[in-house]
């Protein structure tokens, strides 16, 4: 899947699954209180469910979700080590 | 069959979803209204969004909901990290029975906040419980329970996330039990004598001690660790020049402290080394009054800080 689709579907899940309106793919998500913890812990379940990813939890980087851009490239990493 | 979810918090969440998606009659829920934000949304607003009847949770306490909860002909209520303790009437409204859904091991963290002192007092391993409810907070006979280990590098929040990981699909593993067969279902009987109930006390009042082993100090930091987010303990604090120090982030160095318990004895762009009584620390985030800030950027080589 490219970056693009990626960046669509993570709009997709923000708007339709969390309910959450994100103004743009670089909004701070967490310093500007778009993602509290509540929704941190869907959005983790969620980003499993959609892309087949597990994301450690012991490792987890809060850079990695700190904007729709980022969790893109996250998410991208993951797919790739499952490869 | 038709459900009430008394709901809170991430768990209560993915519940409500993970109920609508299962397309199980969700007959309402039960929830805080003024909770979350106007960016970030909580189970009462995501219940209003999907168009399902709410009641504030402040009802659930009181016999006086029981008559409209009896006229709803109840087959289950689904209790997810709400803290209202529910009239037994109300209960007793739900024709299959209430279960509750608890991020600790029972009876041995029964109450609050059971994933920070599963950390705090140096377990191994943990669990997720659900639970048949009962007269008394977290008594009622198990039903399902999920151990999993704890980890080194394991927080309050990455606990806490684990259990609502794995809890979630014991709910959907009730709801199937209970459709299929009732009578099936496994109602294990605590053994109370071996009960431990947290409340909202913080483990020594919040305040840090020096003279403690570094371990028992790092694993009250990782215990308090939910950041970016708010902790339900905040974090172990420590005195420096009068003022409060929080300490976010810190590890273990294996290596013996060089001065006395508090001192600064090293600073490099990753953290600050802290002398314990026994090892020394490695500190690298602080929260100095309203923010998180890098320790090297306040400590200083031979400083010594104070216990909280």
């Amino acid at each position: 899947m490219t970056d693009e689709q990626n960046l669509k579907r993570l709009e997709a899940i923000f708007s339709e699954q969390l309910n959450i309106a994100v103004p743009a793919r670089d909004t701070d998500l967490i310093g500007e209180g778009y993602l509290d913890s509540v929704m941190f812990v869907d959005l983790l379940l969620v980003l499993e469910q959609e892309f087949g990813i597990t994301i450690p939890l012991e490792q987890l980087e809060f850079d990695n979700f700190q904007t729709i851009n980022k969790i893109a490239d996250f998410v991208e990493s993951q797919a790739v080590g499952l490869e | 069959m038709r459900i009430l979810l008394v709901a809170e918090e991430s768990a209560g969440m993915r519940c409500l979803k993970e109920l609508v998606k299962a397309e199980h009659q969700i007959v309402g829920v039960v929830a805080s209204p003024d909770r979350g934000t106007a960016k970030a949304p909580s189970v009462w607003r995501t219940a209003q969004a999907m168009g399902l009847r709410r009641w504030p949770v402040e009802n659930v306490r009181r016999d006086t909901f029981t008559p409209t909860m009896a006229a709803e002909d109840l087959d289950v209520i689904l209790n997810v990290h709400s803290l209202y303790v529910i009239h037994e009437s109300v209960l007793a409204c739900a024709r299959l029975g209430a279960f509750n859904l608890h991020p600790g091991p029972l009876p041995r963290y029964a109450g609050l906040n059971a994933p920070s002192w599963a950390i705090y007092n140096g377990e191994k391993t943990h669990s997720v419980t659900l639970h048949k409810m009962a007269a008394g907070i977290d008594t009622g006979a198990i039903v399902f329970e999920t151990p999993f280990d704890i980890a080194e590098e394991d927080t309050g929040l990455t606990v806490m996330t684990k259990c609502i990981k794995l809890g979630i699909p014991l709910i959907g593993r009730l709801l199937e039990t209970l459709d299929r067969d009732p009578t099936s279902l496994p109602l294990a009987p605590q053994d109370l004598s071996h009960r431990r109930y947290f409340g909202r006390e913080v483990p020594r009042n919040g305040r840090l001690c020096w003279a403690r082993p570094a371990e028992r100090i790092i694993r009250f930091v990782r215990a308090s660790d939910y950041y970016p987010f708010a902790s339900p303990w905040g974090h172990p604090t420590a005195r420096l020049n009068g003022r409060d120090i929080g300490i976010v982030k810190a590890g273990l160095t294996g290596r013996a402290a060089e001065g006395p318990p508090g001192t600064v004895t090293s600073s490099d762009p990753d953290g600050v080394t802290i002398a314990c009584v026994d090892e020394a620390i490695s500190v690298r985030a602080i929260r100095l009054e309203a923010e998180v800030v890098a320790a090297a950027e306040v400590f200083q080589v031979g400083q010594r800080l104070h216990d909280g």
